[in-house]
């Protein structure tokens, strides 16, 4: 059991003012049989009224519109996740096929019979699944910027090089392809930088957390937000406003391990 | 009825002075086409209508049960009556959609049958639309101007009235409707069938909207007037698809969408008709299942039959679909408005190998069908008018309102194909269309 206290801010700056913008914000951690939320805080600016809704993958999320013109959206979001020992069987049989970004292609294809043949059996069970995990993280390079948003799972895999997302992409096209569900989580992990992506997948009818970026298991120094068939799904803020303004986007998380849990009220303002 | 012969050229065009039209994308262009008119009118007995009415609403019956089971407890899928890969790995399924209860809990308030009548008399099914099924409007307008030509022909025929359908769209939109106004959403002029959304929005009392009218507030569906202040919106009939509806929940690029309409719904302070995610239900690899769905919902038989339906997914199917495929009807499920169907007599050895290799390594997308030597109903021949009447393919398309109870409209747009050599019927594929008169006695 492990205590993390995070810390979320998104800031998203646009060259020209806009108006009717609609906000999508998952930064809420999710509640599940794997971590409580035990405080939480979240502040918009500028300020508008926000109204908690769930979605089809059971992802909270804040929806909102700023009428006004403005050339600029922050978010700020905190609070203390406990990471508890149990297990996810949320199963839903969509995760068994192919999805927008992880559509199969012939060279994920060719990688996974590769695996097999060093293998020397079909993936399977989970320490075959470990290996394939291996296999990908020494076969791929993390290179910020080689990839976008929109980059499929057989694209990223064409190139050899991406971030996390894209790690995670191949290795659900992957999974799915050997026969076993996988999907997408995005959260948080301990550390201090962006937000970060992993995978889950199926094995004797429980959620195993699998991180490809960093070839390990992705246990208590995870903070879910949000899962889904791929990034689109789960899409941890998501907007659309009426103005041509081109926009950038800066994310910061940090994401410590505490020692004692001070019991604080949940609240949004 | 052959009176009604000389009214044809003066039916056409009215018809292309209310803008009775249909558009089409070809190469990225927008073409308005007319879409033509037959006045000879397709015949049903009441007694045929009588059967078609019990087959359809059985079958529009299961295929609302099918979607509130697969947005909801998937019993179907837990009991192994229809593989998972035939509803989860559709185009029209949609996630989003999951846990969703709609108001009243239909889905498919507008369903859209396509039949055909085989040279013995036996109706089949053709295919199901329940997304957003269009042409209601055409019998209606065609109807409405024949009457205005030809008052006599409905004094000596016992025919039923299809104007009624403005009444039951409207019983059907206040059945589900949450608190508010009705509304027709378009996504404006340049739509394939803006002639029909804003013709039905006339008829049936509820107001037209396009999407800029439309906004979202505390979680409430809103109509922007130009003057006062907005009204709440209970219900959509939507001709929007659902990929496009929401932008904040599906493609993000859509312009036509309304931001945040699908929380609304989730919420239950809004009905859309139709349902979104009701895709899954209709394409043409689960048309294989609805007899199952009838059986597993209902208990009871499928009144009406499919068309015999070979699904490649299967083994033993795909062999057999192999083994005829020049003479079977092969479907790509994910296509509609009929593109991708291939008729395997229309190919060459070559050609039929090269298919059967397609089919061989995809086998979820496709399914065949034993060609269905449907009956032909006169037409007045376009090339040489008067009273000459030429054989051409038809089908029907009936529609089904779901409210308190589901009804069959008696009428229903029945397509033909004006090339002699062709079964595709399609408006896009360039067909015309008659009147469906369902007889009272």
């Amino acid at each position: 059991m492990k205590n993390l206290r995070f810390q979320y801010e998104m800031t998203l700056t646009l060259d020209r003012e806009v108006r009717d913008h609609h906000v999508l914000l998952r930064c809420r951690p999710m509640e599940n049989e794997i971590q409580h939320l035990t405080s939480y805080a979240c502040e918009v600016s500028p300020k508008i009224l926000l109204h908690l809704s769930q979605d089809g993958f059971g992802n909270l999320g804040y929806t909102g519109v700023i009428q006004k013109p403005h050339s600029l959206f922050a978010v700020q979001a905190s609070g203390i996740v406990q990471k508890i020992e149990g297990r996810c069987t949320d199963f839903h049989p969509m995760y068994r096929f192919p999805s927008v970004r992880t559509m199969l292609d012939p060279g994920l294809r060719a990688f996974l019979h590769e695996v097999e043949e060093r293998l020397g059996t079909p993936v399977r069970t989970f320490q075959d699944v470990c290996f394939l995990m291996q296999c990908l993280h020494e076969h791929f390079e993390y290179v910020p910027g080689a990839t976008t948003t929109a980059t499929t799972a057989g694209e990223a895999f064409a190139g050899g090089r991406g971030v996390c997302q894209d790690y995670a992409h191949i290795m659900i096209a992957l999974c799915r392809l050997a026969g076993i569900p996988a999907r997408y989580v995005a959260g948080m992990m301990i550390g201090e930088g962006a937000t970060h992506a992993w995978c889950e997948v199926w094995l004797s009818d429980v959620w195993i957390g699998l991180d490809p970026t960093n070839n390990c298991l992705a246990k208590d120094s995870y903070i879910r937000l949000s899962q889904g068939r791929d990034f689109v799904d789960g899409a941890v803020d998501r907007g659309c406003f009426v103005g041509f303004a081109s926009q950038t986007q800066q994310i910061y998380v940090k994401v410590e391990e505490i020692e004692d849990n001070p019991s604080e009220e949940i609240s949004t303002v | 009825m052959r009176e009604l012969i000389e009214h044809r050229e003066g039916i056409n065009r009215l018809m292309a002075r209310y803008g009775v039209k249909f558009g089409i994308y070809k190469n990225n262009e927008f073409h308005e086409q007319l879409f033509p008119f037959d006045p000879m009118p397709r015949v049903i007995s009441a007694k045929e209508f009588e059967f078609l009415q019990k087959g359809l609403t059985q079958r529009v019956d299961a295929l609302n049960a099918f979607l509130a089971d697969v947005y909801g407890e998937k019993k179907i899928v837990k009991d192994k009556v229809i593989p998972e890969d035939f509803i989860f790995s559709s185009k029209g399924y949609l996630p989003q959609c999951e846990g969703i209860v709609p108001p009243k809990k239909i889905y498919s308030h507008i369903s859209g049958i396509d039949l055909v009548q085989a040279k013995d008399g036996e109706w089949y099914i053709l295919e199901d639309n329940l997304r957003i099924p269009s042409g209601a409007s055409y019998p209606m307008i065609a109807r409405e101007l024949t009457r205005r030509a030809s008052p006599r022909t409905f004094i000596n025929n016992r025919i039923e009235d299809n104007r009624g359908y403005a009444s039951m769209l409207k019983q059907m939109m206040d059945n589900v409707n949450t608190g508010g106004i009705n509304v027709v959403l378009t996504p404006g002029r340049y739509n394939a069938a803006f002639f029909e959304h804003s013709y039905l929005a006339e008829r049936s009392g509820a107001i037209l909207a396009m999407p800029q009218d439309l906004f979202v507030e505390n979680n409430y569906l809103y109509y922007r007037q130009y003057g006062g202040s907005p009204l709440k919106v209970g219900a959509v009939y939507r001709r929007i698809s659902d990929e496009y509806l929401d932008p904040m929940c599906f493609l993000p690029e859509s312009l036509i969408g309304v931001p945040g309409i699908m929380d609304v719904y989730r919420s239950g302070h809004v009905a859309l008709i139709n349902a979104p995610g009701n895709g899954v239900a209709d394409d043409k690899g689960i048309y294989y299942f609805v007899p199952y769905m009838i059986k597993y919902y209902l208990g009871e038989d499928a009144i009406l039959k499919n068309a015999p339906t070979y699904l490649a997914f299967y083994e033993k199917d795909r062999n057999f679909i192999l083994e005829h495929l020049n003479r079977l009807v092969v479907k790509d499920v994910s296509e509609a408005g009929g593109y991708g169907v291939i008729f395997g007599s229309d190919l060459s050895a070559e050609k039929l190998e090269e298919l059967k290799q397609i089919i061989i390594n995809e086998p979820r997308r496709f399914i065949a069908q034993e060609v269905i030597d449907f009956i032909d109903l006169d037409i007045v021949d376009e090339s040489n008018p008067g009273d000459h009447l030429v054989p051409r393919k038809a089908d029907l398309r009936a529609f089904v309102l779901t409210g308190e109870k589901t009804m069959v409209w008696p009428s229903g747009l029945t397509r033909f194909s004006r090339n002699p050599d062709s079964f595709v019927v399609n408006s896009s594929q360039g067909g015309g269309f008659k009147d469906t008169w369902v007889l009272s006695r």
